[in-house]
């Protein structure tokens, strides 16, 4: 490969590697929110997840189905990078998403006709927005590994062209697969992309019938069991997604949330901002004069138009329905999370503002390099990333290594009632279990309207302990199979604190204990019980 | 090639364990005179009581702008249950927040602004409407830079098209 060829890749990677900093070196687990602690359990539990959803480690005694897992794709990477660790191979799947999502849409803008280096404006419009910043701080990491949707672009782009070819439409249909297994969001933006260039297609006169039937022919069959296993797992089907432990906002779409993400967002807003690439949205404003008289761009910028629209819904608080359908829950989805959806818009903004630039570059060549240079002010002071991002201990408290079996962790409720506690200290206990690997109570995927088993048996045990009633304690735990009782001890109150340890000297008089790990955690053993059969025990106390 | 390069360096990354530092700032506006600010946690088993000053001394910045300062350091805890309290002359002290702060790993830098009765997180040791205008101005200021990008291109577009035609 020629210098010239090397020189975009090795560009987007180095600005990959500063704009997810400290992804590539650290030791620690990125993201600023809960749910990252989430995202590196799911890693860790991959590879016993990628061929059972029923995870028996988890959701101690009776196991967990995870039948609506957040991403196939990031299972099935997780599991590929299990030997390196959950917490480093999450902030590698960052660095390695963000690039490989910057190289997808920079071949999409040179398929489109931009040249070097004028492409590498929508790798950096796309990869590098504000709604990537946003699933890296949040943790939701597999949104940001996503080469496919700038691939369905330029293969459904190529399908729907006269010259289509049944294989174009193909590999458009099996990267539409790819972008919805790795998560039903970029499916959504996936459906916006493929309907827009679809109808760009017929109003050109019809798409070439060998493509649309490649495609269809790829997608009809995983598609309909996709749908067909959405609808039959996870989920009692009547509670409102805002039941799920999240906080309980309305996260209705304002345009504010299109500008800079505000110095507050962190602390009070989830880290959420869809910024948008002010160069790219420039280019794609002027695209109409400066490409009056070229071809194919103008389906795809009508597209992003589109997309862009459909991000500007306004959010409501939906309820699923009682029947729990896949239409209620991408609706439900749809609008509390509408800007999404600007996946769409910011590929098509990137790659026709790519293609704008190059035409521009030709007569304009100082007018090209300022492009450049502001494209890298969206991404890196618009942004504000890597900034933002926040890396917290990824160790286990030691403690959990005193016993074998499955351990029952035991937070206080929060001081001060936050409504993402449940999940903090969930998401945190299952990631705490990416590095012991014993059974916890659990359930590590949120699932709307169904209660962690944790929380309901830790309600009871800080009830009994409370009021002295050890034996209680010894046998109903003893009955469920638990050998140990994890006391997150520095997050009770002084009071609590004391009562509990005096409590729990009738359980374990010489509890295992350590501060490592990022707390001092107690771990109290728990009499084994010979004739102990959890799921009948886990049965009666769930009637 | 690149991605295997980039592999073995993530992994013969060292794996320091950093001390932790966490600063705790309280943003008194009305600059009450003779305030005294504490804050109480329990780090790693042992129960800790800082207290904040506004004397111009590290790790406070300036004496006496409303700003009070302490820090914590020591071996790195993931989270703190922290309360803060303060206590006016005359005054009974008083509880004014209390909450489980997840701590950024190696230096972390915890901020309330007084409010009445309260205090109230927020992301910079300002005044509550100085923080609010920030962050007005940060999405203002990316709303003028879009602004100007178009600017910029349309001015140029559109005067090489005159100088086209001539």
């Amino acid at each position: 490969m020629s210098r010239a060829n090397w020189g975009v890749p090795l560009a987007l990677f180095a600005l990959s590697a500063l704009w997810t900093w400290p992804a590539l070196l650290t030791h620690g687990m990125l993201g600023h929110n809960p749910d990252a602690a989430g995202t590196v359990w799911f890693v860790s539990a991959a590879p016993r997840l990628l061929f059972d959803l029923t995870d028996p480690l988890t959701g101690w005694p009776a196991g967990a189905t995870y039948g609506r897992p957040d991403s196939f794709v990031l299972m099935v990477l997780g599991a590929l990078l299990s030997p390196i660790g959950a917490a480093r191979a999450h902030a590698l799947l960052g660095l390695f998403g963000v690039f490989a999502s910057a190289m997808g849409a920079e071949a999409f803008a040179r398929a489109l006709g931009a040249a070097r280096p004028w492409s590498a404006l929508a790798g950096v419009a796309f990869a590098m927005s504000g709604l990537a910043s946003t699933a890296l701080l949040e943790g939701y990491v597999y949104h940001v590994i996503n080469p496919w949707l700038p691939l369905l672009g330029l293969y459904w782009w190529r399908a729907t062209r006269p010259e289509g070819r049944a294989r174009d439409g193909a590999l458009a249909g099996l990267f539409f697969l790819l972008c919805l297994l790795s998560t039903a969001w970029l499916g959504l933006a996936a459906a916006v992309l493929v309907g827009g260039l679809f109808l760009a297609g017929l109003a050109r006169g019809g798409l070439p019938a060998r493509a649309a039937g490649a495609a269809l022919g790829v997608v009809a069959l995983p598609l309909g069991l996709y749908v067909a296993a959405f609808s039959a797992g996870g989920g009692d089907g009547a509670s409102d997604l805002s039941h799920a432990g999240n906080p309980h906002h309305f996260f209705s779409f304002g345009l504010v949330r299109l500008a800079s993400a505000p110095f507050s967002v962190d602390i009070t807003g989830n880290s959420q901002s869809a910024v948008l690439p002010g160069v790219c949205l420039a280019l794609l404003l002027v695209a109409p004069v400066v490409l009056r008289r070229e071809s194919g761009w103008r389906g795809l910028a009508l597209t992003g138009a589109g997309a862009l629209g459909l991000t500007l819904l306004p959010g409501l608080p939906l309820s699923i329905s009682a029947d729990g359908g896949v239409g209620s829950v991408l609706l439900a989805s749809l609008w509390r999370f509408p800007e999404r959806l600007g996946w769409t818009f910011l590929l098509a903004a990137g790659v026709v503002g790519a293609r704008v630039a190059t035409v521009l570059s030709a007569r304009m060549p100082r007018l090209a390099s300022f492009l450049l240079v502001g494209a890298l002010i969206d991404a890196f002071v618009l942004t504000r990333m890597p900034f933002r991002q926040r890396e917290t201990l990824a160790t286990a408290p030691s403690a959990y290594g005193a016993h074998s079996g499955p351990v029952l962790d035991l937070w206080p409720e929060d001081i001060e009632p936050a409504p993402a506690w449940t999940l903090r200290t969930t998401n945190l206990g299952c990631a705490y279990q990416a590095t012991h690997g014993r059974p916890i109570a659990d359930h590590c995927v949120a699932t709307p309207g169904i209660e962690s088993p944790r929380v309901r048996l830790e309600r009871w045990v800080l009830g009994r302990l409370l009021t002295g009633d050890i034996e209680a304690v010894r046998i109903g735990l003893g009955e469920l199979g638990f050998s140990t009782l994890m006391v997150h001890t520095d997050l009770f109150a002084e009071g609590d604190q004391a009562r509990l340890t005096a409590a729990l000297a009738a359980l374990d008089p010489a509890p295992a204990e350590s501060t490592d790990g990022g707390e001092r955690v107690r771990a109290y053993a728990i009499p084994l019980r010979p004739k102990a059969d959890p799921a009948r025990a886990w049965a009666q106390w769930s009637r | 090639m690149l991605l295997a390069l980039a592999l073995v360096a993530s992994l013969a990354a060292a794996d320091p364990v950093p001390q932790q530092q966490v600063a705790v700032v309280l943003v008194d506006e009305a600059r009450t005179a003779g305030l005294s600010v504490s804050a109480e946690t329990t780090w790693l088993g042992e129960a800790r009581r800082l207290s904040l000053r506004d004397d111009g001394l590290p790790p406070d910045e300036r004496p006496e702008d409303g700003v009070y300062t302490g820090q914590w350091t020591g071996e790195p805890p993931r989270q703190l249950a922290l309360r803060l309290y303060v206590e006016a002359p005359g005054q009974a002290r008083a509880l004014v927040a209390a909450s489980n702060e997840l701590l950024a790993l190696g230096e972390d830098r915890l901020v309330w602004v007084l409010d009445g009765s309260r205090a109230r997180r927020t992301a910079a040791a300002l005044p509550g409407r100085t923080m609010d205008i920030v962050d007005a101005a940060g999405v203002a200021a990316s709303v003028g830079w879009m602004l100007f990008v178009f600017a910029v291109l349309a001015f140029q577009i559109l005067a090489h098209r005159r100088e086209g035609r001539r």
